[in-house]
């Protein structure tokens, strides 16, 4: 394999840390023979996922989970993943009730492999975006490792570091807030208006498409 | 976050199943300032919803100051007549940036498939947009359903009938029994009718007594309504006859009977009663003060939603009832057979809503004998000036003696226009041509009309050049929302009414069509099979628009203190959909002028 084609291959990691890269790096290979191979592979399309999680304080955890395909110039809000997550639907029905209708999610899931594989296989290879997106991934990476034993292996884009670096650059006066809300009327979009994982996946999707425009036009 | 807001049209059109796919399937773009969202000839691949932002619509074909034809802001859609068509007929791009909400075209497809009025939106004619646009104003808290929508069979009596043989007396004991005014008389052959005051002033005035059978005293001449009708029509009608009662028919058999002060009741509101006031002044000063009144009846009807139609039939019945009183009170009353007062322009085709200039003329029998015509037609132009009437500036008048004359006067007249065929001569003809008997022997006028249709509607030469005006405008469509000065607006007059109403009245000059109304002359040349009759609905319905619009400017204006007239209209100002309804107006226009062109074979003038 040339020296090229391996930079290539590994264009999408290099924003990671080192130990993420040789873990991804460990990964794919111990999966280079399962289904799962593809998810490993880099991604050379255009396309991204924009992911939104909440995820309740008590135990057992309830979590909702949202993911919103986009191209650079549309947010397909018609296709969305969500689902809310839960051990057994007789736990914590009053959290599991309150997320049902906060987020207006289908009846509950159990984080099993099925369910799991499904959000894998609708994500693929392609990078995720998201606000505080490690805060986002972090308790699904801890499901898909118990279930699935592997954590997600995407490239990642946290927009909120994203918008700090850009607000910085054009108001270095400025103080970035870490809400998204602040995030999106500073960027004259439409505010979020039901707190739902759905519309925050959505409207991060939004902010990360008036951010790349922005550094198309500044850079 | 960006909830699809599905709560107005077309997204109304569905049920909330349909109405949840639509949400579900919509995706969300964006487009920078400046980009091109849809391109001419591109096929269409979605329909757009405008969430934030502005998009132009723009014909690259035409040079640039007049590429813009259609403007679309938040709320708009766009983009769903492309996929009908197969492909996009005008550039779309973005003024602004934009955000809009994308449905694909497979699901747009399949919601036609399911919801047919959904798809009917999209590819309805102007007519049903119109229907739509004015259900929508009513809705808003207006009470057209009260006045428009009332229908006869609501506010009838039951019939009183009473057999002809029957005496006075017995009628009187029915009448005071059943609390009416009014009795049906079965005679042999017809109906007939008798009031109260028919059989006082037969008891007082006439030779009759209390034993005389009915039918000496019955008015047999009857105006009848359908059950099915407006109430307001039965109102023209009795205007139009100066009767206060009209009989209900079913085919031949007697439904009810509507009686004036019923359907005043029933509309209740002062504006409606200016009728009732014309027919009851009994001098000048009185009927100036229910002449004054028109344009509050006008607001009325207006703010409640009626269809312009009939706004306009009943001022015309009213404006003519208003003349024909003034006339009636200052020419003596020998005259009246021997000469015909006519109405001309917008007044003679019935669709002056406010008062605009008098343009009248006077029609002689050739035999008359009237030495003081002159003197007491500048009377009676100084009158109609007191009743609000203002002045002509071209002085077509009655008090200028040029639009006096006999009968072969007029034709005269007609023969030399005709020969003459220049600017002057043609408007003299459409003015006559439009002219409207209004009091006096209307056999006079039509005496002249024949003559003026005998001479002209075989004339393939003059009718070209009299068709060549209602091309003298361009459409403009070019202009919209791109105005060098957007404040001063479009000119609806030259550029909608115009060309409109001389087509139409060319094409009803060529098919010898005797109504004056531009409305009634479409029905003709459609029932003529001249135009078909999608095309003549939209005409009209286009028409309408027009006037609304600028009827709606005029009343603004009226509230002024300095009122100045204009025809314009600020686009700005307008909704969407109105704005939307108006550029489809002028397609239509544009539409009409080529075919008048082709017609008429004005390519190369």
């Amino acid at each position: 394999m040339s020296g090229m084609r391996l930079l290539d291959r590994h264009m999408t990691l290099f924003s990671g840390s080192l130990r993420t890269l040789l873990q991804r790096e460990s990964d794919r290979r111990r999966w280079a023979d399962s289904p799962y191979a593809w998810l490993f592979q880099p991604y050379m399309g255009e396309e991204a996922v924009a992911m939104a999680c909440q995820v309740s304080a008590v135990q057992p955890a309830v979590m909702s989970v949202a993911a919103v395909v986009l191209s650079p110039r549309q947010v397909h809000t018609s296709r969305t993943w969500v689902a809310t997550l839960v051990a057994s639907s007789a736990l914590a029905p009053a959290t599991l009730r309150r997320h049902h209708q906060l987020h207006a999610t289908h009846s509950p899931r159990s984080p099993d492999a099925e369910c799991l594989s499904e959000l894998a296989e609708f994500i693929g290879n392609r990078p995720l975006v998201g606000w505080q997106l490690e805060n986002t991934i972090e308790p699904l990476n801890g499901l898909f490792r118990n279930v699935l034993g592997f954590g997600l292996p995407n490239a990642q884009v946290d927009i909120a570091k994203l918008h700090g670096r850009q607000l910085r650059r054009l108001h270095p006066h400025i103080e970035a807030s870490s809400r998204l809300g602040d995030a999106l009327t500073r960027w004259k979009l439409p505010p979020l208006t039901w707190p739902s994982v759905v519309s925050e996946a959505t409207a991060s999707a939004l902010l990360y498409l008036r951010l790349q425009r922005e550094i198309a036009l500044t850079a | 976050m960006v909830e699809v807001d599905l709560s107005q049209l077309p997204f109304t059109l569905m049920d909330e199943a349909g109405r949840d796919h639509v949400r579900r399937g919509m995706d969300l773009a964006y487009f920078d300032r400046d980009e091109i969202i849809l391109e001419m000839g591109q096929p269409g691949e979605s329909v757009f919803l405008i969430h934030k932002g502005e998009v132009a619509e723009l014909d690259p074909t035409l040079p640039a100051a007049s590429a813009r034809i259609g403007h679309y802001t938040a709320g708009d859609l766009f983009g769903a007549i492309s996929i009908l068509n197969g492909k996009s007929r005008y550039r779309f791009q973005a003024e602004q940036e934009c955000l809009c909400y994308v449905m694909p075209k497979a699901l747009f497809t399949q919601l036609c498939r399911h919801y047919p009025p959904f798809e009917q939106f999209f590819k309805q004619s102007l007519s049903h947009k119109a229907r739509l646009l004015t259900e929508k104003r009513a809705e808003g808290g207006v009470t057209m359903a009260g006045f428009m929508l009332a229908k006869v069979n609501e506010c009838m009596r039951e019939p009183l009938l009473i057999d002809a043989s029957k005496s006075i007396h017995d009628a009187v004991r029915q009448l005071h029994d059943s609390h009416a005014d009014s009795l049906l008389v079965a005679t042999a052959g017809a109906l007939g009718m008798v009031t109260k005051t028919d059989l006082l002033n037969g008891l007082v005035l006439g030779n009759c007594t209390q034993a005389t059978p009915v039918e000496a005293l019955a008015n047999v001449s009857l105006v009848t309504v359908a059950p099915e009708q407006y109430l307001f029509e039965a109102l023209i009608l009795m205007t139009r006859h100066k009767v206060a009662r009209v009989v209900v028919m079913e085919g031949e058999s007697v439904k009810g009977v509507v009686e004036l002060m019923d359907v005043l009741s029933f509309f209740s509101s002062r504006s409606y009663v200016v009728s009732l006031q014309v027919e009851q002044a009994s001098s000048l000063e009185a009927l100036a003060a229910a002449s004054q009144r028109t344009p509050e009846l006008v607001n009325a009807l207006m703010a409640q939603g009626v269809k312009l139609r009939f706004a306009m039939d009943l001022l015309a019945a009213l404006n003519g009832r208003i003349m024909s009183k003034a006339w009636s009170f200052t020419v003596p009353e020998q005259y009246h057979t021997q000469s015909c007062l006519m109405v001309m322009g917008s007044e003679g085709r019935g669709e002056q809503i406010l008062k605009t200039d008098q343009d009248n003329g006077l029609i002689l029998a050739d035999d008359c004998q009237w030495p003081t015509v002159a003197e007491e037609m500048n009377t009676l132009t100084e009158t109609l000036i007191q009743l609000g009437y203002p002045p002509c500036p071209g002085n077509i008048m009655v008090s200028n003696p040029e639009w006096v004359g006999t009968v072969s006067q007029w034709k005269n007249n007609i023969t030399k226009w005709v020969n003459a065929r220049d600017g002057d001569s043609l408007m003299k003809l459409a003015i006559l041509l439009d002219s409207h008997g209004v009091a006096g022997n209307p056999a006079l006028l039509d005496q002249v009309r024949e003559a003026l249709f005998e001479r002209c509607s075989h004339d393939e030469l003059l009718l070209s050049y009299f068709a060549r005006a209602a091309l003298r405008f361009s459409t403009p469509l070019t202009l919209f929302g791109s105005l060098k000065k957007p404040q001063h607006g479009i000119d609806i007059k030259k550029g909608g009414i115009f060309p409109i109403v001389h087509g139409v009245r060319t094409m009803a000059l060529e098919r010898r069509i005797n109504a004056t109304s531009t409305l009634d002359r479409l029905d003709a040349l459609a029932a003529d099979g001249r135009l078909d009759r999608r095309f003549a609905d939209d005409l009209g319905e286009a028409l309408a628009l027009f006037t609304e619009l600028r009827l709606r400017q005029q009343l603004q204006e009226l509230d002024n203190v300095n009122p100045k007239r204009t025809n314009r209209v600020v686009v700005q100002e307008l909704s969407s959909l109105e704005r939307d309804l108006l550029r489809e107006a002028l397609r239509i226009v544009k539409d009409f002028k080529q075919r008048l062109s082709h017609r008429y074979h004005l390519e190369y003038s």
